[in-house]
């Protein structure tokens, strides 16, 4: 039972990334559906007495607290949507990635070319989060550690074998160096090992001042068919 | 002689509800007629005692809060709806005008609240101010 064994194989690999990811859904869905709904009650009690002030002053401070209040709000909502992307609930990993590339342009100011010369739906919601995790982390460290404000994710797929080459023309490191860089930033150190669990690999070229190229290979099985 | 205007509130978050039932006794002119948080509820309480106007969420708990306005306008159609919402996304306005909706109102502001509720039953449609285009998306699906 090969093919058995395979899954199970690759479900165990991936329940490490789809445990974090279960979990920041939870915390995703608290921070909606009550701290916002609380917020927004407590804004609206504030918009109550401003409107209401006995003079210009107090309606000018309980203004000023109306507005730190929805600025809170949008922190919140930001922050719910950076824990659970809800995109990710789409088996289109292009589309998870185009959305990540927009995050990290209106975010952080780096701005990602997502290439890919076919759609890539992966159904496997573990592998699909794995993919998108580890590609988020790689951004994370271009930004981090690259002094650039450019890179380009690039998709293929051959013979079920899936790629994606995250790769940026910054400072670049010594991959033999250990130690931070731009593999060593958080969630990365552990991408080999996951990788390596279901069937892929992961491969690091860069040098100082020559860029970075990382690319991930995984093996795609029905997901590819 | 006007008589005061009666609002359902169709909220799943209690101190929400609570929150904007204040904001209606508030309104000279205006009572709460009932406050329900789920849609079966919402359909049934207003199927028995009509009110002129139901403020309505996105969502109600798992159940989409615009579904629940398609059938009140269609089955009540002189009940006016405004959809209250935290999502300023424009795929939501559309959503909640498709369905019937008088108006649009973000969560958070009482002022603009009101305004849309005298909107709306003046037979006009109301949006709120930073619901509406061209730069109304959030940057990324809303999900609940």
């Amino acid at each position: 039972m090969p093919d058995d064994a395979d899954e199970q194989v690759r479900r165990l690999a991936s329940t490490p990334a789809m445990a974090e990811h279960e979990e920041r859904r939870r915390i995703a869905r608290l921070l909606h559906d009550d701290i916002q709904q609380r917020l927004y009650s407590i804004q609206m009690r504030v918009g109550l007495l401003r409107d209401g002030a006995a003079d210009d002053a107090q309606a000018a401070a309980l203004s000023e607290v109306h507005d730190l209040l929805g600025q809170t709000i949008d922190r919140t909502r930001d922050l719910s949507v950076d824990l659970s992307p809800p995109i990710l609930e789409r088996t289109e990993l292009t589309d998870a990635l185009g959305w990540l590339a927009t995050q990290m342009a209106s975010m952080h100011g780096l701005h990602v070319e997502v290439v890919a010369d076919r759609s890539v739906p992966i159904a496997d919601d573990d592998l699909r989060v794995l993919l998108f995790e580890i590609v988020r982390e790689l951004l994370f460290n271009v930004v981090k550690h690259a002094a650039v404000d450019r890179a380009r994710v690039e998709l293929g797929i051959d013979d079920d074998q899936l790629s994606i080459v995250v790769s940026d023309e910054g400072r670049g490191f010594d991959p033999a160096g250990g130690g931070g860089g731009q593999t060593g930033g958080r969630g990365l150190s552990s991408a080999p090992d996951r990788l390596a669990r279901v069937g892929g690999a992961i491969e690091i070229r860069s040098g100082d001042g020559a860029g970075t190229t990382v690319t991930l290979a995984v093996p795609l099985g029905a997901d590819a068919r | 002689v006007n008589r005061t205007v009666r609002v359902a509130i169709l909220d799943d978050h209690q101190l929400f509800r609570e929150t904007i039932a204040t904001v209606v006794d508030s309104m000279p002119g205006f009572e709460v007629a009932f406050t329900v948080a789920d849609a079966d509820d919402a359909i049934a309480a207003v199927a028995s005692d009509p009110p002129d106007l139901a403020l309505v969420d996105v969502w109600l708990h798992a159940r989409s809060g615009i579904d629940v306005v398609a059938e009140i306008t269609r089955r009540w159609p002189a009940v006016r709806v405004i959809v209250v919402s935290g999502h300023r996304r424009r795929a939501y306005v559309d959503q909640a005008l498709a369905a019937g909706a008088a108006g649009y109102v973000l969560k958070g502001d009482p002022a603009e609240l009101a305004e849309g509720m005298r909107a709306a039953l003046a037979g006009e449609r109301y949006i709120s101010r930073a619901a509406r285009p061209p730069d109304a998306d959030e940057p990324a699906p809303g999900g609940r």
